[in-house]
């Protein structure tokens, strides 16, 4: 990969992270290719579309609210970026926080494919990534 | 992409996955930090081969199954399934993602995601 291409998806980590944190789901949305998919490591045969994945974050928002990232470390790779972090947000019983890892290929300047991996016994019902 | 940081940790994995604890021990750093998504916490790299002994004791077969390993700006990524057999019978098969930092030959800090329930038959704690 050539430095310009990581320059690039450099970019793409940028925009996805500040959309993250802006929790706008169209924002977020917009930073995914029209075929992107949407992968949880709890529900491993299914693949989400973005449609699907937009539906889920809004639905997050009921239950799991005043989300914020804490700890965010991105690494670049070849074709995409490595994220890890730790999604806070507060729930009807006190303020829950989730630790998480997300893999996104990216292809020109946008994603195409996301895998995401949580531990489900900390992850609340309803939240954007309980699928 | 720097892709010796990989070549570690396929040979870290295939030493862990014979079994062959001093093998592993030759990749880590003695700095070496182990954090678990599912526990929270961190461990030092003793308190890691003092789990990994365990761990040998009660599992008749382990497998990173369909594993893929990407290299990062800081070392490396592999995403597997992962797969044990226990001797009182049970089963682990999920998907689990390890991120390994590595600096100077040694891998530094290895963070492991897994959905905690599906490691439940192990009743490993570590």
């Amino acid at each position: 990969m050539t430095e310009a291409s990581l320059d690039g998806v450099a970019a793409v980590a940028r925009r996805w992270e500040a959309a993250c944190r802006s929790l706008d789901s169209d924002r977020i949305i917009g930073c995914l290719t029209d075929d992107a998919t949407v992968w949880y490591n709890f529900q491993p045969e299914r693949r989400h579309s973005p449609v699907e994945y937009r539906a889920i974050l809004e639905n997050s928002k009921t239950t799991f609210y005043n989300q914020r990232y804490l700890d965010m470390r991105v690494h670049l790779h070849a074709g995409g970026f490595v994220e890890q972090a730790t999604l806070e947000g507060d729930t009807p019983n006190g303020v829950v926080q989730t630790p998480f890892l997300l893999v996104a290929s990216v292809a020109g300047e946008k994603i195409t494919r996301i895998e995401e991996y949580f531990d489900t016994t900390i992850v609340p019902q309803g939240s954007s990534r309980n699928g | 992409m720097d892709r010796a940081g990989c070549e570690i940790v396929r040979r870290y994995n295939e030493a862990w996955l014979a079994r062959d604890l001093p093998a592993m021990d030759a990749f880590l750093g003695d700095d070496l930090v182990l954090w678990h998504n599912h526990i929270g916490r961190t461990f030092s790299k003793a308190e890691m081969m003092g789990f990994v002994a365990d761990a040998l004791d009660v599992l008749v077969k382990v497998e990173f199954r369909d594993a893929v390993r990407t290299a990062t700006s800081a070392g490396c990524v592999q995403q597997h399934r992962l797969f044990c057999q226990l001797a009182d019978g049970g089963i682990v098969d999920a998907p689990q993602a390890i991120v390994y930092i590595v600096r100077d030959g040694r891998i530094r800090r290895i963070d492991e995601y897994t959905d905690g329930p599906a490691l439940a038959a192990t009743g490993i704690d570590g």
